[in-house]
């Protein structure tokens, strides 16, 4: 297919590469709750994927001059539940908190009989220098 | 002196017992019985409920009716019931799904509904609390009925009306509706109309037609149910046994799995927020419609002891639980040193704790404990039983003071040395279990509970001798309820209201007279220690533990 002999192939790149610059230009920023969902997301996606380094890196300040990534690692790995996937990710925020629901697929690693397991996990996340972190307790 | 006489005390209810010792409930030390207690469960702060319920039955179907309530007024929350094969396994879990409660399985085994797959109904909690009265709290499993393969009286009979009396065992056709064949669902997850055109079946309130009476039989000891509290985002888990209760001689119990009316009777019972409301005894309730799914309940008499042919009542069968669940303390062993991350609580769960309530209106102008089918009531735990100091409007029935030791025999000097979080404004009970399913978090410094997560329900003891809170150790937690005494009966607590004995009809001497007797004394009291600790020596490989031991205690 040609539009005005030029073929329309060669302008999808370009088009696209100028609308992602227009929306990151000029588009309306996230919101917190936007912006929160999609962090939360992308540490529980890291969970799942045991990249133990991404999902530390969601840590509070505070956290992760407490506990190191060794120590991250330890208290997340080696238990009784295997993640399986995330599912929606909702959150409510007012000022610098942010209360966040994912739902988390899992599956126990011992009993039998459990197919098709979610529940939904509660987190808090705070915004710090500019960052929304998740707090996690020590 | 406001109470004129006291109903029914552990004393009545130890004469009653002293002469039955052969026929009544029974505790099975083993794990399997009749009805199945599970002490808590909970969707709170990312965890979910793993139940296992095994019929070790290898020849005789069960039908179970399976009883979620909530932790602080054990209001149902959601109720179904369950048609096991012989040796048949059930599983199910319980999550959070959108901040509703539900339940999940993909067992094969039919059920009533027929898919169990569905959120909690939260219509019978109060209205302020309906978003989170489901979130934790117990399970009640009762057998029914068991489902044999032949018809119970096939033989020497003529169901089929053809002038011809069956002169073999006649299988029951119930018993093939239920049956699993070879690796494969059973027939009635097909088609389930049997067991949804099954009639009440039970020597209470009607027979079922002389086809299904002989479908069912009295139920015997064979339900064993495992349950884990596993916390997904800790990924950490919790697993015990369900308290086990052995009946004697069964009675059939089955009622229909159906939104039907049904009359509300002390002889199916002792229930009282579906009695009609008013001041006479037996009678102060709420009105609440009950239903037959609402049936049978622990208190239901499951056991010929109990049955209402014998000039019983429900009760009875309450009573006889009562006191085959009463402990006067529960012992622990506490860890909760910071350098693993330890956290222990104890969970103190209930399940006869609301058959012992009284409902009075709610005295214009003044708060109500709770707000039930449109009224606004106040409750009170029932004259001269170990309620009877219940606090209505905190749900809390006051205990003794516990006891704290550290390993090193040092102990504190006095209660005052022990920091309750949280103190529920306005109440001035020192130490009090709250709801039917209190959960004693240790050391814990305020609640969500370290180990678990309790939040309904919960309270946190943290003990501080001379050398400052002692880390681990172990604690004796009171598990004897104040009485109403003439100094207290003033109190809020104690109503006051007094009545004559309603139970006083003439009851057989198999069972024996009731007396009155005072009120408080040892609570009726399942549950377990659960202790959180995470291994982070050098050199490990890190692990959240998840400990679980079976209640120690004193009788």
């Amino acid at each position: 297919m040609k539009s005005n002999g030029r073929p329309v192939g060669r302008l999808l790149p370009l088009l696209a590469i100028g609308l992602g610059a227009c929306a990151s230009l000029s588009g309306p920023p996230k919101t917190a709750e936007e912006a929160v969902n999609e962090r939360a997301r992308a540490r529980w996606e890291a969970l799942v994927a045991q990249d133990w380094e991404k999902a530390y890196s969601f840590a509070s300040p505070a956290y992760r001059s407490a506990i190191d990534l060794n120590g991250f690692k330890l208290r997340h790995s080696g238990g009784a539940v295997v993640w399986q996937g995330v599912g929606s990710v909702d959150s409510k925020c007012g000022g610098e908190v942010c209360e966040v629901e994912v739902d988390v697929a899992f599956e126990p690693v011992v009993q039998k009989g459990f197919k098709g397991l979610s529940t939904t996990v509660n987190e808090k996340w705070l915004l710090e220098n500019g960052q929304w972190w998740i707090q996690l307790k020590p | 002196m406001k109470k004129k006489l006291l109903a029914v005390g552990v004393a009545a209810t130890l004469g009653m017992m002293s002469g039955v010792a052969s026929a009544q409930v029974q505790l099975d030390a083993g794990g399997v019985g009749a009805i199945n207690l599970i002490p808590y469960y909970s969707v709170q702060g990312g965890n979910a409920t793993l139940i296992s319920i095994v019929n070790t039955d290898t020849l005789n179907g069960k039908a179970v009716k399976v009883r979620f309530r909530g932790a602080e007024w054990s209001d149902d929350v959601f109720d179904f019931q369950i048609f096991m094969s012989p040796a048949d396994v059930w599983t199910g879990a319980v999550s959070l799904s959108s901040g509703a409660v539900k339940m999940t399985t993909t067992d094969s085994s039919c059920t009533l509904p027929a898919s169990v797959n569905q959120n909690f109904v939260t219509i019978r909690l109060d209205p302020a609390s309906a978003t989170t009265g489901a979130l934790e709290g117990y399970v009640e499993i009762i057998t029914m009925a068991d489902i044999p393969e032949d018809l119970i009286e096939g033989v020497g009979e003529d169901f089929d009306n053809d002038g011809v009396a069956n002169e073999g065992p006649v299988t029951s056709a119930l018993w093939t509706n239920i049956k699993h064949p070879a690796d494969a669902a059973p027939p009635c997850k097909a088609d389930g109309s049997l067991l949804a055109g099954l009639d009440e079946d039970n020597a209470l309130v009607a027979a079922a037609t002389v086809a299904q009476q002989n479908w069912m039989d009295d139920p015997t000891n064979s339900l064993t149910t495992s349950v884990t509290v596993i916390n997904v985002p800790s990924s950490k888990a919790f697993t015990t046994n369900a308290t086990a209760v052995s009946v004697t001689n069964g009675v059939k119990q089955y009622f229909r799995q159906a939104n039907e009316a049904i009359g509300y009777s002390l002889d199916q019972s002792s229930d009282r927020i579906f009695a009609a409301a008013g001041s006479d005894l037996g009678t102060r309730g709420t009105s609440l419609p009950m239903f037959q799914f609402d049936l049978p309940d622990l208190s239901t008499p499951l056991d010929t002891t109990y049955d209402v042919g014998s000039g019983a009542d429900a009760t009875l069968m309450r009573d006889a639980l009562t006191l085959l669940l009463s402990k006067s303390s529960a012992i622990t062993e506490y860890e909760t040193s910071d350098s693993i991350l330890g956290a222990t609580d104890v969970v103190l769960s209930q399940p006869t704790r609301r058959y012992h309530y009284d409902y009075i209106g709610t005295e214009s102008g003044d708060t109500p404990d709770r707000n039930i089918n449109g009224g606004a009531w106040d409750v009170y735990g029932e004259d001269g039983t170990v309620y009877d100091a219940l606090d209505g409007a905190s749900n809390r029935v006051p205990v003794g003071a516990p006891g704290f030791w550290d390993r090193e025999e040092n102990t504190l000097v006095t209660s005052d040395d022990i920091v309750i979080s949280p103190t529920p404004p306005g109440v001035t009970l020192e130490f009090s279990l709250k709801g039917e399913v209190s959960v004693v978090s240790i050391n814990n410094g305020g609640i969500p509970s370290g180990a678990l997560g309790a939040q309904l329900t919960a309270d946190d003891y943290t003990a501080t001798g001379t050398a400052g809170v002692f880390a681990n150790g172990w604690a004796v937690l009171s598990t004897i309820a104040e009485a109403c005494t003439a100094t207290n009966q003033a109190a809020s607590n104690c109503d006051g209201l007094g009545y004559t004995d309603q139970y006083s009809f003439s009851e057989t001497a198999v069972v024996g007279d009731r007396v009155a007797g005072g009120g408080g004394g040892a609570l009726p009291v399942i549950g377990y220690t659960a202790q959180n600790v995470f291994n982070a020596a050098v050199g490990s490989a890190g692990t959240n533990y998840g400990l679980t031991y079976p209640l120690r205690y004193r009788p």
